[in-house]
C-alpha cells in the first residue's frame, strides 16, 4: 500500500521544463511511484486531484506544489528532500553569467547583449519583448499564445527599431554559430535560411550538413509571419539580412503554405537578390506559384536542402532509397504481418514533419482515409486526438498535447504512452516516428523509444515496422551517430529525412490497403 | 553618397558576431546557451502577483 503527500511551496515559481527536469530526475533516482512538481495552476491542481493528491484551500498559480506518491513515509520524505535540493539549486551556478530578476533590472547588461531569448507564458511574452525592442535587442520570441495584433505591434516595433523579431511561437535558431531554443548545432557554411516553420528550417539545415555544406545563419520568423496579417515582416527582413551577409551564399525559405499574395510578396522581394541564389519551399504549394519568378522553387525539405547545397557547391547529393530498395524493404516486412495488421500510425513532435507527410501521403494515396488530429485539407480530423482511428498520424506537438504538458521534445512521457497504446492494437503494421535532437531539447530523447520499439518487436514477434528519421546534427550533445545506431540494432528502420520516412511509409500505406 | 557608404560598410547585426543573449524564460535554454560558450545573462521572472480587487478598491480607498 504506497503513501501520497502533497508539499506547496507558497510563492515560489519555476518554469514548467525545469520542474519536468527535476520530478524526473528524483523519481529515477528514488525509486519512487509518481513525482509530480508544477505550478498550481487551474488545470494542473484538476490533473493532480485525479491523481488523488489533495491540497489546502487557497493553493494556487503561485504556488509551488510537489505531490509525491511511494511505498512508504520514509520514501516520500526522501524524494521531497532531493525535490527541494534540486529547486535551491537550479540555475544558482551564475559563474558564467549574470543574473536579474527583470529586464529592467538587468539595464545595462541587457542592453549590451545582441539578443532577449523570451520563453515566457504567452501571456507576459509581449510586454517583455516590447521592452528589449526598445533596448535595440533582436528578439527571439519561443512562446506561443501571443496574439496576432500583438505580433504584429512587436514585428512593426522592431522595423522602427531596425530590430529583428523572430516569433512569436519560433522554435529554431543557428546565429553566430549557435543554436538557439530546440535548434540544432549544424556546422558553419554558405547556406543562410529564413523560416516561418521551425522543424522545417531545422531539417533544411541537417539535411545541408548531412550532404557536406554547412549553415551560414538560421533565422525564424515564427509560424503566423505569412498570414495576411502580418505580411510576411519578420521572412523579408530577415532575407534582409541574409542578402547583406557575406558568408552568405545561398538562401533558402522555408514555410508551410501560406497567405498567396503575402508568399508573392516575399518571392518578388528574393528576385530582386540578384548576387545569391534563393531556394524556397512553401509546403503543399504548386509550380504555378513559381511561375513569374526567378527564385528555384523545392517541393520538400529534403529537396530545398540538396537544391541549396547544388546551388552553393556545384554538387549532387546522392540522397535517399532508390525505389527498388523501398520495394524490397515493403516486401521483406509484410511477409512478416498477421492477418488483420492494416494500419499505419504516426506519432510525431515536429509539426512540420507532420505537415510534410500529410501533404505526401494526400498527393500519392488519395484514397486512403487518412486521419489526423489537426484541423488539415490533407486528412479527415480525429474525433478524439487521443484515440487513433484507421490511418493515424498524430502532431502531439500540437495543443491538443502540450495543454497539458511540456512539448514532446522536452517531456517523453506522452508520446511514449501513445507508441504503446499503438504497438497495444494488434491491426497496427507500422509506426512512423521522427526525432529532434539539440541542445535545448530533451537531453536524450531517443533511448526510451529505442527500449521501448525493442519490447514492442519482442511482444509482436517481429511482426511490427518501425521508422524513424532524426533531425539532428553531429554536433548536438545527444550523439546522434550513435542513437542511429542504437535504434536500427533495436530493430527500427533509421531513414535519412522525414521526407524519406515519408516516401517509405507511403509504399506501406499503397501495400496495405 | 558618404550615407551609402556607411551603410554598406555596417556589418550585418547578429549573423556572425559571437552572441550575447539575455535569457527570459526557460533555465534550460542558459543551459543550453551556456554550454555552447554563449555569454548569458539570465532574467528570472516570475509571474506578477494576482492581487485581490477587493483589497485594491479598499487601498484606494484608504490612501
Amino acid at each position: 500500500m504506497s503513501v501520497q503527500k502533497t508539499f506547496v511551496q507558497r510563492n515560489r515559481y519555476a518554469d514548467s521544463v525545469t520542474l519536468m527536469g527535476i520530478a524526473d530526475r528524483v523519481k529515477r533516482s528514488c525509486g519512487v511511484d509518481l513525482v509530480e512538481v508544477q505550478m498550481g495552476t487551474p488545470a494542473n491542481l484538476e490533473v493532480l486531484r485525479g491523481l488523488g493528491f489533495k491540497f489546502s484551500d487557497g493553493t494556487g498559480s503561485g504556488d509551488l506544489i510537489v505531490a509525491i506518491e511511494a511505498k512508504d513515509e520514509a520514501a516520500l520524505e526522501t524524494a521531497y528532500g532531493q525535490v527541494v535540493d534540486r529547486l535551491d539549486h537550479k540555475g544558482t551556478a551564475q559563474e558564467d553569467g549574470a543574473s536579474f530578476n527583470t529586464l529592467e533590472e538587468a539595464g545595462s547588461e541587457a542592453a549590451d547583449c545582441d539578443l532577449c531569448l523570451i520563453s515566457l507564458p504567452g501571456e507576459y511574452a509581449a510586454a517583455e519583448a516590447e521592452k528589449a525592442i526598445n533596448m535595440g535587442l533582436d528578439v527571439f520570441i519561443f512562446s506561443d499564445n501571443v496574439s496576432l495584433e500583438e505580433e504584429l505591434h512587436l514585428k512593426r516595433l522592431g522595423e522602427e527599431k531596425d530590430v529583428l523579431v523572430m516569433g512569436p511561437d519560433c522554435g529554431v535558431g543557428l546565429l553566430g554559430g549557435v543554436a538557439l531554443a530546440t535548434g540544432s548545432i549544424v556546422g558553419s557554411g554558405p547556406v543562410g535560411i529564413v523560416a516561418a516553420s521551425g522543424s522545417g528550417a531545422q531539417e533544411v539545415a541537417c539535411i545541408v550538413e548531412k550532404a557536406g555544406s554547412g549553415v551560414s545563419a538560421l533565422i525564424g520568423t515564427g509560424g503566423r509571419d505569412l498570414y495576411p496579417q502580418i505580411g510576411g515582416i519578420s521572412m523579408l527582413k530577415g532575407m534582409k539580412r541574409l542578402a547583406a551577409d557575406p558568408a552568405t551564399e545561398v538562401i533558402v525559405l522555408v514555410s508551410k503554405l501560406a497567405d498567396r499574395a503575402v508568399m508573392e510578396n516575399v518571392l518578388d522581394a528574393a528576385d530582386k537578390i540578384e548576387d545569391k541564389p534563393v531556394i524556397a519551399v512553401f509546403l503543399g504549394s504548386d509550380d504555378e506559384l513559381f511561375a513569374a519568378h526567378r527564385v528555384i522553387p523545392a517541393f520538400s525539405l529534403e529537396a530545398a536542402a540538396l537544391q541549396a547545397v547544388k546551388a552553393a557547391t556545384g554538387r549532387e547529393t546522392d540522397f535517399g532509397y532508390t525505389t527498388a530498395e523501398i520495394d524490397e524493404i515493403v516486401r521483406r516486412e509484410t511477409a512478416k504481418y498477421a492477418e488483420g495488421q492494416k494500419y499505419l500510425r504516426g506519432i510525431y513532435c515536429g509539426g512540420t514533419f507532420a505537415e510534410e507527410s500529410l501533404i505526401h501521403f494526400h498527393k500519392s494515396c488519395p484514397d486512403i482515409g487518412l486521419f489526423c488530429n489537426l484541423k488539415t485539407p490533407y486528412a479527415k480530423q480525429l474525433a478524439d486526438p487521443r484515440k487513433s482511428v484507421g490511418h493515424t498520424l498524430v502532431d502531439m506537438g500540437s495543443e491538443d498535447f502540450t495543454r497539458e504538458s511540456p512539448h514532446p521534445v522536452f517531456d517523453l512521457e506522452q508520446r511514449l504512452k501513445r507508441f504503446r497504446q499503438e504497438v497495444e492494437d494488434s491491426e497496427v503494421a507500422v509506426i512512423l516516428l521522427d526525432f529532434i535532437t539539440g541542445p535545448g531539447v530533451n537531453e536524450d530523447p531517443i533511448t526510451p523509444f529505442t527500449e521501448a520499439c525493442a519490447e514492442a518487436l519482442a511482444r509482436r514477434n517481429g511482426a511490427l515496422t518501425m521508422i524513424a528519421a532524426v533531425c539532428g546534427s553531429e554536433n548536438d550533445p545527444q550523439d546522434v551517430g550513435t542513437r542511429e545506431r542504437e535504434l536500427r540494432e533495436a530493430g527500427v528502420i533509421v531513414t535519412a529525412s522525414n521526407y524519406q520516412s515519408t516516401r517509405l511509409a507511403s509504399a506501406f500505406l499503397k501495400a496495405l490497403s | 553618397m558618404s550615407d551609402m557608404k556607411t551603410a554598406h560598410c555596417t556589418p550585418p547585426k547578429v549573423v556572425h558576431k559571437p552572441l550575447k543573449v539575455v535569457n527570459i524564460g526557460l533555465q534550460s535554454f542558459t543551459e543550453s546557451l551556456r554550454s555552447q560558450g554563449v555569454q548569458v545573462v539570465q532574467v528570472n521572472w516570475r509571474p506578477p502577483v494576482n492581487r485581490d480587487p477587493e483589497i485594491d478598491t479598499l487601498l484606494e480607498d484608504l490612501l
